[in-house]
């Protein structure tokens, strides 16, 4: 189904485009490492505070982040989506999003400490996801 | 010649995260308090707030880089000594290091340090674009 996806992205004039420049790659790989720079401090005060409404950072610093990081995300898939479709470590990355996404309402609930540590571990494992879908 | 050979092992991406891991940390910390001193609404509590509580992680972070860096430039330094994104990082990081102690008050300085901060992650990134 993966490599179905694949090739029809692969179809798209938005692939062949992106494929095609020799700058795309490295220009939205590039924004890709900085959303992780830019925002990486509102991931980390949102997992050590997460009980505390008040002590959280603003959603629209999550939302900026999750932004960038999907849009950008999204482009990378586009320039090679049959290497993304046949990587075992890009398949565990998509998981581990899955994961945090789905566990949002249920994190909190573990404590303070728990939840910072299981948070920032999950998000760790994706950092690791995603340098392996270069090699695996 | 590689000093250390890890250049095509599975060390050498496992490495790379780690080191990915500090950026998230360390620039991510530097980068959302240096926001909310220029008085962007990012969070409630105050910089100095914020700064304390990032303090562990942005000295963690630091000591992160600081170690899986040298590690990896180390690990194919006559490959990495002929590329130009290399020399521009420890050129842009010399002077964002110093900014992580400058006066905290001060606009300018802080939108010069977070700058820095981008162009460092930036020309980081272009290693690998210019690995041939």
């Amino acid at each position: 189904m993966l490599l179905d996806i694949a090739r029809w992205i692969q179809s798209t004039a938005l692939s062949e485009a992106l494929a095609g420049s020799i700058w795309a790659y490295p220009a939205i790989g590039a924004l890709h490492v900085l959303g992780l720079a830019w925002f990486g401090g509102a991931v980390l005060l949102a997992a050590l505070r997460g009980r505390d409404p008040e002590a959280r950072p603003r959603p629209i610093m999550l939302w900026a982040g999750a932004a960038m990081m999907i849009v950008t995300g999204a482009l990378l898939v586009a320039i090679e989506p049959q290497r993304c479709a046949t990587s075992q470590s890009f398949r565990v990355k998509l998981l581990l999003l899955a994961v945090l996404v789905a566990t949002i309402p249920l994190r909190p609930k573990l404590g303070n400490k728990v939840n910072a540590a299981v948070t920032l571990a999950l998000w760790a494992a994706v950092i690791f996801a995603s340098r392996g879908t270069a090699f695996l | 010649m590689s000093i250390l050979p890890l250049k095509n092992s599975w060390a050498f991406p496992v490495i790379e995260a780690v080191h990915l891991c500090g950026v998230a940390v360390l620039v991510g910390a530097t980068v959302f308090v240096g926001l909310r001193r220029l008085g962007l609404s990012v969070a409630r509590q105050p910089a100095n707030e914020l700064e304390r509580l990032f303090k562990p992680w942005s000295h963690s972070g630091l000591a992160i880089l600081f170690i899986t860096g040298p590690v990896m430039l180390f690990a194919d330094w006559s490959r990495y000594r002929h590329n130009p994104a290399v020399g521009m990082k420890m050129a842009l990081l010399a002077p964002a290091l110093i900014s992580l102690f400058a006066p905290r008050r001060n606009k300018l300085a802080l939108i010069v340090s977070l700058s820095l901060w981008t162009a460092v992650v930036l020309a980081a990134r272009a290693i690998a674009d210019f690995d041939i």
